[in-house]
């Protein structure tokens, strides 16, 4: 089998840049691995796969961070991201205790990642009540550009602006608005 | 401009004019300034650009997981091929990488189809092939437990040239085909992470590119040329190599026509080699490159394979055009002795370090 050789840094790199080759060396290098230990700890195959794209995740996050450095291999990286995940994932529905291996404690920066990303998740979901209650246009409009990434000419025209300038003043007003709804709610 | 300008009112105003860069030094200045007197205003700011950095956030995380499913269940519905770059979603470096592998991957099929025919062409002797394979050895240095420690603990060494300023060098294939990291060593001991640009198994010729934005080597050209002609009988030539944490220099003469298992691509060379000199370069005498050592007969020290310049230069013209390497040559060391010529020579070698 001929394939390209990449360095861990390179993949890392690759992840951070969304690309689907990194993604895909990960699921045909690693990703069988991990799904052996989670089905090898009782998982599910369908729950197995879920925590490694929850380990992906946290993986992007991490890789998104300025100073991130791999400090073992990827592939003990990613599986003590899955091990974090699977453990949290049993004790949360199941309530047990359980035997927690060593390398658990391996990677202390991925502790701060997996709880990064909760409260990540939390603000994002502060967020989307406070743009249904914004209402539209400005909710499809702020969801249309951050979300959607459709640019300011695109928006113009499905906004029926007269052209991007007005459609980006009319963005930066949204996001006032939704600044001022979110201040409230977090009052209240 | 005054102060009085920055009011809290008009600060959405600003907060635009500021993420659209419409504001010049001047302004962003006093900007800050009334934002640091301002708790308020400075407040309302910070909160902005939160909220915008979450939602930035969220939208790049959704264009991930939408990728990672989208590999998901092409995995899930695709039954393993050898090859596959399903999606070329890439940045421009590396999708250069991808094509780079590409095109290897077709001269790589071409030139293992010849080589069958070959093997079938000379049947009758593939006895003694097979006895020529098991004695020739890789030279290729495992570095056992008593060696030097580095920070960087390579499993295997070999030695290599560089021909572009931004870090392409030539090497053996079989030094880094089991690579899972590639680092390169300069003759001033700097290291260098680098990554396989493209390869031909076949001629075992990788080329490995410097993976570091802080490496440049200055040079308008290089001092040598890549002799297209091989090196008859009886020519002296030299090398330089990497067997040991130094630099080394072996110099011989071309003793054979014909390489390893018959091929008429290599020569035989009566050079003393050592492990870790896989990928060196071999110069004649007037300090152009004639080949590269890729191994030698096992339990001799001076019965040297290498292959042809010519081999380099055809895996080089194999490149896809955006790809291109654009090497310059001289035969500047034409005239000068020989101690001169390793001279200008020795920093274009580099120690090739895999694990």
């Amino acid at each position: 089998m001929i394939e390209n050789i990449y360095s861990d840094d390179q993949i890392i790199k690759g992840i951070a840049e969304n690309s689907s080759e990194a993604i895909n060396w990960v699921y045909n290098h690693i990703q069988p691995m991990i799904i052996k230990w989670i089905i090898a700890k009782g998982g599910q195959y369908e729950i197995a796969e879920d925590v490694f794209q929850e380990g992906m995740l946290v993986l992007f996050h991490q890789c998104q961070k300025e100073d991130f450095i791999l400090t073992s291999k990827l592939s003990t990286y990613l599986l003590a991201i899955c091990k974090r995940l699977w453990y949290k994932n049993l004790q949360q529905n199941k309530n047990i205790h359980l035997e927690e291996d060593i390398s658990m404690y391996e990677f202390h920066d991925i502790d701060i990642g997996i709880k990064e990303k909760e409260e990540e998740e939390i603000a994002f979901n502060q967020i989307n009540k406070a743009l249904e209650q914004l209402g539209s246009p400005c909710k499809d409009l702020i969801k249309a550009f951050y979300l959607e990434e459709k640019n300011m000419i695109e928006i113009a025209e499905l906004f029926n602006y007269s052209n991007a300038n007005t459609a980006k003043t009319q963005r930066y007003k949204c996001m006032n608005r939704l600044r001022n709804i979110m201040k409230l709610n977090s009052r209240s | 401009m005054e102060n009085y300008f920055f009011k809290e009112k008009n600060l959405l105003s600003w907060y635009e004019d500021y993420k659209e860069k419409r504001i010049s030094a001047q302004q962003r200045k006093e900007l800050f300034d009334f934002l640091n007197q301002n708790t308020k205003a400075k407040d309302a700011w910070n909160e902005m650009e939160q909220l915008e950095n979450i939602l930035m956030k969220k939208s790049k995380e959704n264009a991930f997981i939408k990728n990672l499913q989208e590999v998901t269940a092409a995995s899930k519905t695709k039954k393993k091929k050898s090859i596959s770059f399903p999606y070329l979603k890439w940045s421009s470096v590396a999708a250069a990488i991808l094509l780079i592998g590409l095109s290897s991957l077709i001269t790589w099929t071409i030139s293992n189809k010849t080589q069958k025919e070959t093997t079938h062409q000379y049947l009758q002797l593939r006895k003694d092939v097979e006895n020529i394979k098991k004695s020739q050895y890789n030279i290729v240095k495992s570095f056992n437990n008593k060696e030097r420690k580095t920070a960087w603990e390579s499993k295997f060494t070999g030695s290599g040239f560089n021909i572009h300023p931004e870090g392409y060098i030539i090497t053996n294939y079989h030094v880094v085909e089991e690579a899972n990291e590639i680092m390169v060593e300069n003759f001033q001991g700097e290291y260098y992470s680098a990554y396989i640009a493209a390869f031909e198994a076949a001629a075992d010729i990788a080329i490995l590119k410097i993976n570091d934005s802080s490496f440049y080597q200055d040079f308008k050209t290089l001092p040598f040329k890549l002799e297209k002609t091989a090196s008859k009988l009886a020519e002296p030539i030299f090398s330089l190599g990497y067997p040991l944490e130094n630099i080394i220099y072996h110099e011989g003469y071309v003793s054979g026509e014909l390489g390893y298992a018959n091929n008429t691509n290599a020569y035989l060379l009566e050079i003393t080699s050592d492990p870790g000199q896989s990928g060196a370069p071999v110069f004649n005498k007037e300090g152009n490159l004639v080949g590269m050592i890729t191994g030698k007969m096992e339990n001799t020290s001076g019965k040297t394979y290498a292959i042809h310049t010519e081999n380099i230069l055809n895996l080089l013209n194999s490149l896809p055009e955006e790809n291109a390497i654009i090497y310059k040559e001289s035969a500047k060391l034409k005239n000068l002795d020989r101690s001169q010529q390793v001279q200008e020579l020795r920093s274009f070698i580099y120690s090739i370090k895999v694990k």
